[in-house]
Order: C-alpha cells, then sequence, then structure tokens
C-alpha cells in the first residue's frame, strides 16, 4: 500500500509539473512538484523508500520531457539521500524547514541537471545567466509549492492508513 | 546496489529501448493528462465565455461574415488549385502529394523547463511519425520529435534546437531560422540567419516555409520580420523573427502528414 500510495502520488505530481505553466522570466523554471514529493519521501521515509521514491520520479522527470534516461535520478538522489541523512537533526514536520529544503534542493537540482545536459552536448547553447534564473526561479517557487506537496501527501497517507496525523 | 544497477541500465540503454521505455510511461499517462487537459479546457472555455458574455452578439455577427468571406476565397482557390494541377500536369512535373493535417489536443509542456516542447494527443493516428510539421490556425509551430502510440512531443520553433528553412517574402531571400527561447517578459522571437545581403528586407515581411529542409512543407506561414542586421563579418544578413503562432498559449495543433495517393483533380 505504501509503495502504491507514493507511485501514485509522484505520477499525479509529474502531470501537474507538466501541465502547469513554467516562469518565464526566471529561465522557464516549472514548479518543483516532482521534487517535492521526493523530499516528502526523504524526511518521512527510511533510506530504501528515500531511493525508490528518487528513482520513480527521477525516471517520470525523464519520460515526461526530452531528458535522456536516467539524468534526473543522478540529480534527485543525492538531494534525497541528504535530506534523509539529515532529516534527524531538523523539525521534520515543520513548515520552515520544508522551505528551506525546497530552496536549497531546487537550485542543486538545476545545477546537476545542467551540467549533466552540457557535458552530453545536448544542451550546450545555454547561458549561465539561464540557469541562474531558471535556479532562482525554482527555489522561489519551491518555497510555495514544497510545503503544499508536503500537505497534500501526508494527507493522502493519513487517510489511506500509512502514517498517523501529527497535531500541531 | 539494486538501485544502482537500474541506473547503470537506464543510463546505457539503447535509444530505441530508451525510446521504448519512455513511450509505454507516456502511454500509461497519457489518459489522465488527456482528463485533466479537458477539464482544464472546460474551465478556461466557461471564464472566456463569461467575460466575454457582452459582446457575444456583435462577435458572432463578425464570424458570420468572416465565414461568408472565406467561403468565397475558398471557390477561388479551389479554382487556382484546378488550373495549378492542370498546368503542373502539362509541364510533366511530378504529381505532388497532398497534405493531410492531423489535428492534436495539447496535454502538457516540457516537464523540466530545458526545452521548448508540448506534448499532443495525437489519437493514435498511424500517418503520424517523427519529425513532421505541426502547424496552428495562425502559423507554423514546430516539429514531431518522439512519437508514441497516442502521444507526439513537439519542438516548438521557438527552441534553439528547432532549425527551419525559410523564405522571406516573395523576393526570393532564403535563411535558416533558429528559435531564442524566451525573453523575460516572455516574448517568443526566431532569428534567421544567412540571408543574403544583398536583398533588401523590410520590417513586417512574412516569413514562410521554404520546403528546403525536408522536414517542413513549402509555404507555411512562421511570423514576421521584426528587426534586421548585417552580420559582424558583413557577408549576411540576420533578421529577428516574431511567430505568428501564438506558442504559449497553444490549445489546439495540427501534424501536417503526407497522403501515399498523388493529387487528382476535383
Amino acid at each position: 500500500m505504501n509503495r502504491l500510495v507514493m507511485i501514485v502520488s509522484l505520477v499525479l505530481c509529474a502531470m501537474a509539473q507538466a501541465v502547469l505553466p513554467a516562469w518565464t522570466a526566471l529561465g522557464q523554471a516549472k514548479p518543483p512538484l516532482l521534487l517535492g514529493g521526493v523530499l516528502y519521501y526523504a524526511l518521512t521515509r527510511n533510506n530504501s523508500q528515500v531511493i525508490e521514491a528518487a528513482v520513480i520520479a527521477g525516471l517520470l522527470h525523464d519520460s515526461l520531457g526530452l531528458i535522456p534516461l536516467g539524468f534526473s535520478v543522478i540529480a534527485f538522489l543525492p538531494v534525497a539521500l541528504l535530506t534523509n541523512n539529515y532529516r534527524d537533526r531538523v523539525f521534520g514536520d515543520h513548515w520552515f524547514t520544508h522551505i528551506m529544503l525546497g530552496v536549497a534542493s531546487a537550485a542543486l537540482v538545476t545545477f546537476i541537471l545542467y551540467l549533466l545536459l552540457v557535458s552530453s552536448g545536448l544542451r550546450g547553447g545555454i547561458r549561465m545567466p539561464f540557469v541562474l534564473s531558471k535556479a532562482v526561479g525554482m527555489s522561489l517557487m519551491g518555497i510555495v509549492i514544497i510545503p503544499l506537496v508536503f500537505k497534500c501527501i501526508e494527507r493522502l497517507d493519513y487517510l489511506l492508513g500509512n502514517v498517523e496525523l501529527k497535531e500541531v | 546496489m539494486s538501485i544502482g544497477a537500474i541506473l547503470l541500465i537506464a543510463l546505457n540503454l539503447p535509444a530505441p529501448a530508451s525510446r521504448a521505455l519512455k513511450s509505454m510511461t507516456r502511454e500509461f499517462i497519457a489518459p489522465l493528462q488527456s482528463l485533466g487537459a479537458s477539464v482544464s479546457a472546460r474551465f478556461r472555455n466557461a471564464r472566456e465565455a463569461i467575460m466575454a458574455r457582452g459582446g457575444l452578439p456583435e462577435e458572432h455577427q463578425a464570424l458570420r461574415r468572416e465565414l461568408v468571406d472565406l467561403q468565397h476565397q475558398l471557390l477561388e482557390l479551389e479554382e487556382l488549385r484546378r488550373e495549378n494541377l492542370l498546368l503542373r500536369r502539362q509541364l510533366g512535373f511530378v504529381a505532388r502529394s497532398p497534405r493531410k493535417l492531423i489535428p492534436a489536443e495539447v496535454l502538457a509542456r516540457d516537464i523540466s523547463g530545458w526545452w521548448q516542447t508540448i506534448r499532443v494527443d495525437h489519437g493514435g493516428n498511424p500517418a503520424v511519425r517523427a519529425n513532421q510539421a505541426v502547424t496552428t490556425a495562425e502559423g507554423l509551430a514546430g516539429k514531431t520529435l518522439e512519437v508514441s502510440g497516442r502521444t507526439a512531443e513537439v519542438l516548438l520553433i521557438s527552441d534553439p534546437a528547432c532549425r527551419v528553412a525559410v523564405e522571406i517574402g516573395d523576393k526570393g531571400a532564403f535563411g535558416i531560422l533558429s528559435g531564442q527561447g524566451l525573453s523575460w517578459r516572455g516574448n517568443i522571437l526566431c532569428r534567421v540567419e544567412l540571408i543574403n545581403k544583398n536583398i533588401p528586407i523590410e520590417r513586417s515581411d512574412p516569413v514562410y516555409t521554404s520546403g528546403l529542409g525536408g522536414v517542413f512543407p513549402k509555404g507555411f506561414l512562421v511570423g514576421y520580420i521584426e528587426d534586421v542586421t548585417l552580420d559582424e563579418n558583413g557577408l549576411h544578413q540576420s533578421a529577428t523573427v516574431r511567430p505568428r503562432a501564438n506558442l504559449s498559449d497553444l490549445r489546439v495543433v495540427f501534424i501536417v502528414t503526407e497522403t501515399d495517393a498523388p493529387e487528382e483533380l476535383p
């Protein structure tokens, strides 16, 4: 059940991310919904489930676009594992943690993907100001989107009996 | 360990296998996306209907007038087509395959924002293949890239990777058009390079596909010239083009396919 909910949530995140418009003024940044899903599992589950979430999200991200299969997994995995590693040292259920995580990881994922795309020769013509503005755009959207994704998946998990809702 | 293996396999998959895997995922998600797209279209239409409620009778009248005009134009064009076909036959030209436009609903945009693409639902039409031109009622939109059973990825002309052989007006000026992405204001611009410097190009000149590249058939309107500059080396001209199609708000596009049957007289 847990795994099914994870797959369904990540598929829904991927669909919404594909449909939502990009922020043209900031490097065509898209709302980082899939990343939000990965971070949710990184903060609330054990290591193996975190890796599963990062791999599923990465493969979905690549399948629904032109990025070669596996690139997004490389971008999502370090972010997910780092978050999971430090989850005992942060307030995992506090909105401020979600916001800070969203800002940092959205920028990190953007830079990792940029490096991968440039090194593979797929997006050689991209200029650094574009990448910087994309990272800023992703981070700004992460502030709003990632706490929202956390709330939605948490509610879904609660409704299906996977977790008990914490009283804040 | 197993995750590492999955990652290694995914990264080293041969191109056809990778395409098949991607295609499978897209096919799996396509019905859900189609549902989402139709719900959002209903909301958008309802909102537009409410916003334009006051001007509906006037709009109706204007559309009726436009319909009559277009019907007249169609009759004239049909006559010209017949005449053109007869003359081509008399001159012994090779018969052209008639084009067919397959309508496709836009399901989504590029998920990552690194490319300027859209995903369209072509309803499983077997005539849709990679590298076919995609147009709108207003002008050229792009070309198909990866085609799966029901959906196709379309690379828009605003993407720097999309190159189109174009002709400017009827001046005999040819060039290569490529996308420049979006400006921070959201304006979409393209650039035509390698234009003969001796041909005078002016603002608002129409830009059409020249049919020389092999992907885009001749005669599709791409957009209009915004400004013209001489290259740094002074050998060619370059021009900025504003695409005619509204690429940031595409809802339905048409995939241009060619039928095998030769064109016949009506």
